[in-house]
């Protein structure tokens, strides 16, 4: 169930994007295994729906006008120069989950996730071949999240964090990319980057706002 | 005699020869992009008119933009703003890149043949005949004649059923995914998966006049039976008669099945490749994607498109098609592909199926 307010004079995104924020809420709400699956892995749901929420709505507001066919050819073919393009409903890019997938298989706290473990890290077409392949899976998608949420916990020191300076903190990590300093993170989350077009048009709002609007107004019985 | 079969084997292997050859493949570069220059990375930046051959692109070389029109190269623009809009995508283009028939559904077009009874069920009026009455409908096609119709009908128990004007009633045992009609308007498809079995009773079980170990029996009897039963399928069915499977469940998507524009139909079911119902080719590196798919007017022939390959049914595979297209003409369809070669030559490519 999700409730609706404007809470401490923050905009109201709910009325800023309207259908799309509600399609991407309609989204979570038909696939409860995205829930499921986190409540699993001990995430609170709210948490982790709300830094990809902006995602959600913005994927909603481009899903008509993207063909990125030809990109994910050129990210197989040729890796890095071409791998700065989102895919899939939480926009994951290629890079950030080469990023990600690396970082964590250095990390020994997470040499039991088998998963983890089974993925090819090689600079090679194959290797990107099934990456992509991932990163157009909805259950592999969440995994890419959830790896974030736990290796974010686990590089920058968080617990002491208040939680919605956390989910700030975290959200402007996924949206930016967690390999900057926690200030320069920090320092981000206080400006509008965010665009929900294809490419940058006149408006620009700020990505970890939209994050903790969608949490203060999010309830689930773990929250 | 020895000369004889000589000229007599010589000729034999040249028609094998002949026969054995796959279609020419012409190679044509478009445009040649300078060292750091890069395709920009805007999701719609790319388009290819394949009538023409003509590409537009926009690249970025040391944070400057460039646009590629017709052939003509202009910039550097510091933003992309200062130019004229690239060109966009639109979705009658991502339409019409879809390799498998997507005709425009008008679910209003039907509406003047559907009625509702005084019970509240319904009925289809075509021809001055009055068929029915059915609990509901979920789809009504009707022949681009009006001389008949399909439905897909539900009874008060939530059972599909798949009827005709003719007469024919079948049982779905599931739910339905989308409906192809073909090119024609005559030919309907569509897969059915089938639903877990729901034991009924449960509904009026009272657990409150039950025994903690009543409860746990019946939990463990509901438990063995559910392991017993048969594991759920999806199968599919051409115009209401021919059955296709079963398959494991949920092995089909919106595009799959599907007819070809030229009124043949595929599927792909774990990545094997089925043919106007026929098995065809079970592939191992390559993933089968309905919508890049093409396949000849007979049928016969066909080609699949990836990230890494395209292949050819002769067994040639090309390399990168980073952008796909089909042109048919007088029944023979060609294939045109851009790929970057080198990371800097932007080719055409073109090949008869």
């Amino acid at each position: 169930m999700f409730l609706y307010g404007q809470a401490n004079d923050q905009p109201d995104y709910n009325e800023i994007f309207g259908e799309q924020y509600i399609e991407a809420q309609r989204y979570l709400n038909e696939n409860q295994w995205i829930t499921t699956t986190l409540v699993r892995h001990k995430i609170d749901p709210c948490f982790a729906q709300s830094i990809i929420y902006p995602e959600l709505i913005r994927y909603s507001c481009i899903k008509d006008k993207i063909e990125i066919q030809a990109l994910k050819t050129l990210y197989v073919q040729y890796g890095e120069k071409y791998a700065d393009f989102s895919v899939g409903r939480f926009q994951i890019k290629p890079s950030f989950a080469e990023k990600l997938e690396t970082d964590l298989k250095k990390n020994t706290i997470f040499h039991s996730e088998n998963e983890l473990q089974k993925i090819d890290t090689a600079q090679s077409v194959k290797a990107r071949l099934e990456r992509i392949k991932r990163l157009e899976s909805a259950t592999w998608q969440l995994q890419y999240l959830m790896w974030f949420i736990m290796l974010s916990q686990e590089r920058f020191n968080l617990a002491t964090m208040p939680d919605g300076e956390k989910l700030k903190f975290v959200a402007t990590a996924y949206n930016c990319g967690y390999n900057k300093p926690a200030k320069q993170i920090i320092e981000i989350s206080k400006h509008n980057y965010f665009h929900t077009g294809i490419f940058s048009g006149k408006d620009f709002y700020n990505y970890s706002d939209i994050s903790l609007f969608y949490w203060r107004n999010c309830s689930h019985p773990s929250k | 005699m020895k000369k004889q079969l000589f000229i007599v084997s010589l000729l034999f292997g040249t028609i094998l020869q002949v026969f054995s050859q796959s279609p020419a493949v012409n190679r044509k570069v478009l445009l040649t992009l300078q060292q750091g220059e890069i395709i920009m990375y805007g999701e719609s930046f790319l388009s290819l008119t394949i009538a023409t051959g003509q590409v537009s692109i926009t690249t970025k070389m040391d944070d400057k933009f460039y646009i590629y029109k017709n052939g003509v190269k202009k910039g550097p623009f510091e933003n992309l703003d200062e130019q004229e809009a690239p060109q966009t995508f639109n979705q009658e283009n991502a339409e019409s890149k879809c390799a498998v028939y997507q005709p425009q559904e008008n679910p209003e077009a039907y509406e003047s043949y559907l009625s509702v009874n005084d019970d509240g069920t319904y009925s289809i009026t075509l021809n001055n005949k009055k068929y029915g009455p059915y609990g509901l409908i979920s789809h009504l096609h009707v022949w681009p004649d009006k001389s008949g119709f399909f439905a897909i009908t539900t009874d008060q128990n939530m059972n599909a059923f798949l009827v005709t004007s003719e007469g024919l009633k079948v049982a779905l045992k599931g739910d339905v995914e989308k409906i192809h009609v073909s090119p024609s308007g005559k030919k309907y498809l569509f897969a059915v998966n089938e639903r877990e079995a729901v034991d009924m009773s449960v509904l009026n079980k009272d657990f409150s006049k039950m025994t903690q170990e009543e409860i746990m029996k019946w939990a463990k009897e509901q438990e063995q039976k559910a392991n017993n039963a048969p594991t759920p399928t999806s199968y599919v069915l051409l115009n209401g008669t021919t059955k296709f499977g079963p398959f494991p469940q949920n092995s089909f998507y919106s595009d799959n099945p599907a007819f070809t524009k030229n009124g043949n139909w595929i599927m792909s079911v774990n990545n094997t490749l089925y043919i106007n119902g026929v098995k065809v080719k079970e592939f191992t590196d390559l993933d089968i994607n309905t919508c890049q798919t093409y396949l000849s007017s007979d049928g016969k022939k066909y080609a699949i498109a990836s990230y890494d390959k395209i292949y050819f049914s002769d067994g040639k595979t090309y390399p990168s098609p980073m952008e796909t297209s089909a042109v048919e003409k007088d029944g023979k369809i060609t294939l045109k592909w851009l790929s970057l070669e080198n990371e800097k030559d932007l080719v055409l490519y073109s090949r008869d199926l």
